[in-house]
């Protein structure tokens, strides 16, 4: 090959090289805040096709997964930007609290980017810039931060509204007992053990007045006239012991249930009434109201 | 000047030189400086940095020197690692390759720096650790 063509070969190789695009540091290039920008040109149109069709959380992927793999700060807060906006439009929590996480990379390169010793291969934000993206960064958390505590709001109106719908709950614990009641209950308690004790006397008279008969019977002989004796004896401990818890429990009785019904009739309650009953086998005195 | 006393002073300098040196020994075993920061498999000089051009001439001596990993473990919270004056990822991180020679490394949360130093690793490489306490 002769001279002059080799230099225009080498010429024309060079120019190549200088019109094509400098790789984005996946293939080891440097990354400066214009090949960072070229870069994330294609990677933004394609997010806002998403965010324009409503899918931010594909636009929020795709944003993380390019900024992670050109270690380019702007992606990550266009990543956590698109989960504060899913937060905004499903009024969710978790996409809220997403996008705080999702910043906080870009807040590390960035602060490191002013603040440490970053090397000159890596400076995917211009120096004069970096204070305007900081900004932004913090406005993703500002704007997080809100949504979260107005989500918070809106759910607990809603829960009290809820609430409110279904009517007022029935409190769980019962009214106050009237006054006397303790009274009457017991008084009602006794009275029936005392007609239970006058039953048990009546069936020792009536057993003790069988057994005397056949006692005073002539023509019953032993052994029959000493099981006789015994079950007379057995039948009087009964009826005795029967009218004694009958006189005792009648006798309280109708004095508690006395003194119940007075005492209700004082305070007021008057729902309480002691009736004479008859109902053609027998009379008696009854207790009508409510306990 | 006497045998004895020369002696005497060499001792004394080799006593001073060991106090003022900072701890940038290759030494495997497990160092911890003030900050909370524990390196194992590497020399930790803390709160150094390296500029590009110390970071190029270290690339360069030891481009063919065996490769070595990298693993940075937090006690808690998050962080970023940034190695050699670039993002590598979120913390932990766990064997990320790189050369022997010195590298800086930092690590932050935000503003907040939580390790910053250079580590010197040793030309037959290995797996170098770095802690750092919540």
């Amino acid at each position: 090959m002769s001279a002059p063509r080799k230099l225009a070969w080498i010429a024309v190789s060079v120019a190549l090289l200088l019109a094509s695009p400098a790789p984005a540091f996946a293939g080891g290039g440097d990354i400066t805040p214009e090949s960072a920008n070229s870069a994330r040109f294609g990677v933004e149109q394609e997010g806002k096709l998403l965010v324009d069709r409503g899918d931010y959380q594909a636009a929020a992927e795709l944003y993380w997964r390019e900024g992670v793999r050109l270690k380019d700060p702007v992606l990550i807060i266009a990543s956590a930007e698109a989960h504060r906006d899913r937060a905004a439009a499903e009024r969710s929590i978790d996409a809220a609290r997403s996008a705080i996480e999702r910043v906080a990379p870009a807040l590390d390169m960035l602060y490191f980017s002013r603040d440490g010793s970053p090397s000159k291969a890596w400076a995917p934000v211009a120096a004069e810039h970096l204070a305007a993206v900081i900004t932004r960064a913090h406005a993703v958390i500002t704007d997080a931060t809100a949504l979260i505590d107005a989500i918070e709001l809106e759910q607990r109106q809603a829960a009290e509204a809820a609430t409110a719908a279904a009517g007022p709950q029935e409190s769980p614990t019962r009214a106050p007992a009237k006054p006397g009641t303790v009274m009457i209950i017991g008084g009602s308690s006794a009275l029936v053990v005392g007609i239970a004790g006058a039953g048990l006397g009546i069936v020792g008279l009536s057993l003790g007045a069988r057994a005397q008969s056949q006692v005073e019977d002539p023509l019953v002989y032993e052994p029959d006239h000493s099981a006789a004796a015994q079950r007379g004896q057995t039948a009087n401990l009964l009826a005795g012991v029967g009218f004694a818890v009958a006189g005792v429990g009648l006798g309280l009785g109708a004095t508690l249930l006395a003194l119940g019904v007075n005492k209700r009739k004082r305070a007021g309650a008057g729902e309480v009434a002691v009736v004479p009953v008859w109902n053609g086998h027998g009379a008696g005195l009854g207790v009508v109201g409510r306990f | 000047m006497k045998p004895s006393t020369m002696l005497t002073g060499c001792a004394a300098l080799f006593a001073v030189l060991l106090a003022s040196s900072p701890a940038t020994g290759l030494a495997a075993a497990e160092v911890c400086d003030e900050q909370g920061v524990c390196v194992e498999g590497a020399g930790w000089a803390s709160g150094q940095t390296l500029d590009d051009k110390a970071r190029a001439r270290e690339a360069t001596r030891n481009r063919k020197g065996k490769h070595a990993t990298l693993t940075v473990e937090l006690g808690g919270g998050r962080a970023s690692v940034f190695l050699d004056g670039v993002w590598v990822a979120p913390a932990p991180i766990n064997y990320v390759p790189l050369k022997p020679g010195k590298h800086d490394l930092e690590i932050r949360d935000g503003q907040r720096v939580l390790a910053r130093g250079v580590l010197e690793i040793g030309k037959q490489g290995g797996d170098v650790t770095v802690k750092i306490r919540a």
